[in-house]
């Protein structure tokens, strides 16, 4: 199961298993919000390189506008990841408290 | 009305009403109701009297009458009266005056009230083949002409093309019985296999059925008996049909049941085979492997009741050793007593296989067979896949040699390793269709898998993330492959091993795509690539072998 949801503040939710058959969902989704800000994965159990895919591609279209994503309560193994790949250089990752 | 005029109304009218038992026919009548339509049709449209149908029986070589509630219905020999002469002639006999015709025989020839005048009698033949008569008496106005002869000859080709096609789906109807039969056969046959292979600390244990199109007799059986006994069965039931798969399935009953009872070996099998002489029809009889493995002295004692050659690979050489059978077929004569058991030891790193003579039998299309020689050829380069693939490597081995041969004999082999030091246990494998929709069972499968087996839960996702994106990029990379992807998974001390295998592919060697710079600016960033990096990097090993079409990448995880 894969959700993703915009909440009131207007941060984007993700939740769930976000792999390569869940990817046209979450890029459909994210394409349609005009200036994203906050992606909360704190509900998000995994990640595969498709949807690393997706979020560097929602990256680039807001950086054009000069701002950017802030991934927040990122879990250990998808902070490993996010590691291997170098999205902690450029995306700003905020852990998820211990 | 001039004779042209009337020759043309008669050509419509019979036209007309042969087309109406043309349509009749495409109709899902049944074959007597068809029969007394085109009686009738023929009747009104040669302005008869009468007319009736005779159908021939080959094997009693006469003529049943049809349309009759008579039981039995008339018969006539080929002797008999112009019905007869028209059969063994299968020629159109027309009799402008039957009193004067020797050959005309009242009890045959329609003559219900001794006042039979002319006669057309038409033979339905249908390829050589004499299928029937058509018989019409006594027209209104005068002689049948020759033009009459040409529409009872049009009816009777009509007759012809129905008897035949009902008869064709009467048989089509039979084998489809048959085969519903046999499938079930096959099912109850398939219900007595085992459904997983017991778990026997030290050893790594694969058995599998593959039935050929028709039922056979193979089966085969695993039983655990306590926890160091492993009772081992391989059979194969003399022909083919259902016969041999009630045989095979008797069997295995039998010796179920006698294990339950706590029986001795050699006492099961003297009382089986005993029986089975008395069951089996004569000229059947079993093949049989039963052994038991002693997982405490590692021993297998057993009977080879002309059952082999079996295998012994011996793993610390790498040599083939082939046994052959220590006495005749199970169900082939009676023993007071049987020999012995033999016994063979079995070290570390060793493989029993035993292998019905499907494989050694399976023949390529030149006719040349299979034969052990194969079989050690694929057991000595795949030996460390562990059974379950080495198993699935010999199946492969033995279709590629076939080629286009159609699979002549059902097919089953038991393998049972010894595990060496570091050999993995039993690996899981199952295929996924070609679709990122297979994601979802794949993860559930790699759950399983480690949940079965209490591996560190921490370990899902990264393993879950490396087979997605092998299994992803052999869907993309691949669109014109169509066979599923196998995947199986395998533990040993502490190494998972993960293997997943695309066939009928080009090679792609996963190993060797580019390495992307994670350090870039994201303008510089690509969004593809970056995945197989990952898998890269978060693998422990990750190696690519192709060969025959197959890709296969194998991954290992070492176990915290």
């Amino acid at each position: 199961m894969f959700e993703i949801r915009l909440t009131d503040s207007g941060d984007v939710v993700m939740a769930g298993r976000l792999d390569a058959a869940q990817c046209d969902k979450a890029l459909k989704f994210l394409d349609g919000v005009a200036e994203p800000r906050v992606v909360d994965l704190g509900g998000l159990e995994y990640i595969s390189s498709a949807g690393l895919g997706v979020l560097l591609k929602t990256q680039k279209r807001v950086m054009a506008s000069g701002k950017g994503l802030k991934l927040v309560n990122v879990n250990r193994h998808i902070q490993d990841i996010f590691r291997y790949a170098g999205f902690d250089r450029i995306f700003e990752v905020v852990k998820a408290a211990e | 009305m001039d004779a042209t005029t009337k020759t043309t109304e008669l050509r419509a009218e019979a036209l007309l009403q042969i087309l109406g038992v043309t349509r009749k026919l495409a109709a899902p009548f049944d074959l007597a109701t068809v029969l007394a339509e085109i009686g009738e049709a023929a009747r009104s449209v040669l302005h008869a009297e009468r007319a009736t149908i005779w159908l021939y029986e080959p094997e009693g070589q006469r003529l049943v009458l049809t349309g009759t509630t008579d039981v039995p219905p008339p018969q006539a020999t080929l002797e008999q009266g112009i019905l007869g002469a028209t059969a063994r002639l299968r020629e159109v006999i027309n009799v402008p005056d039957c009193r004067v015709d020797a050959r005309f025989d009242p009890a045959v020839d329609l003559d219900q009230d001794n006042d039979v005048r002319c006669m057309l009698s038409v033979p339905f033949v249908e390829q050589n083949t004499l299928v029937g008569v058509l018989q019409v008496v006594d027209r209104v106005d005068g002689p049948f002409t020759a033009e009459d002869e040409r529409i009872a000859e049009t009816l009777a080709t009509q007759c012809v093309v129905f008897i035949q096609r009902e008869r064709m789906t009467r048989s089509l109807m039979h084998a489809d019985k048959l085969d519903r039969e046999i499938k079930l056969a096959r099912e109850i046959q398939m219900s007595t296999l085992p459904a997983t292979m017991p778990r026997v600390p030290g050893y790594d244990l694969a058995g599998q059925f593959c039935p050929a199109d028709a039922t056979g007799g193979d089966t085969f059986d695993l039983v655990a008996l306590d926890d160091h006994r492993l009772f081992v069965l391989l059979g194969d039931a003399s022909g083919h049909g259902i016969g041999p798969a009630l045989s095979s399935t008797q069997l295995t009953a039998m010796l179920r049941v006698s294990l339950r009872l706590g029986a001795e070996l050699s006492a099961i099998f003297t009382q089986v085979n005993n029986q089975l002489v008395e069951d089996l029809p004569e000229e059947h009889f079993v093949t049989a492997f039963l052994g038991v493995l002693d997982t405490d002295g590692h021993e297998v004692r057993y009977h080879a009741a002309g059952q082999g050659p079996l295998l012994h690979f011996h793993g610390a050489t790498g040599e083939c050793e082939w046994l052959d059978p220590t006495t005749f077929p199970m169900g082939f004569m009676k023993y007071p007593a049987v020999e012995p058991p033999r016994a063979l030891t079995l070290a570390p790193g060793d493989i029993l296989g035993l292998i019905s003579d499907g494989v050694f039998e399976a023949q390529d299309s030149a006719g040349k067979m299979f034969g052990p020689a194969g079989v050690a050829d694929v057991v000595r380069l795949y030996r460390h896949l562990g059974m379950t693939e080495l198993l699935a490597r010999i199946l492969d081995a033995v279709r590629d040699f076939a080629g286009t041969e159609p699979q002549a004999d059902d097919i089953t082999i038991v393998l049972i390793g010894r595990q060496g030091e570091g050999v993995a246990d039993t690996p899981v494998r199952r295929y996924f269709r070609r679709s990122y929709d297979s994601l979802e069972g794949i993860f559930q499968f790699v759950e399983d898998f480690l949940a079965g087996r209490s591996i560190d839960a921490a370990l899902r996702e990264p393993v879950c993330f490396i087979v997605e994106e092998l299994f992803t990029n052999m869907v993309k990379y691949n669109p014109e492959a169509t066979r599923d992807i196998a995947l199986s998974m395998g533990q040993s001390n502490a190494t998972l091993t993960v293997r997943l295998t695309d066939f009928d592919v080009a090679p792609f060697d996963v190993t060797r795509a580019p390495q992307v710079d994670v350090t870039k600016p994201l303008e510089e960033r690509a969004i593809g690539g970056l995945g197989l990096h990952l898998v890269r990097q978060m693998a422990d090993t990750i190696r690519y072998e192709y060969a025959d079409g197959r890709s296969t990448i194998t991954f290992t995880k070492t176990l915290g």
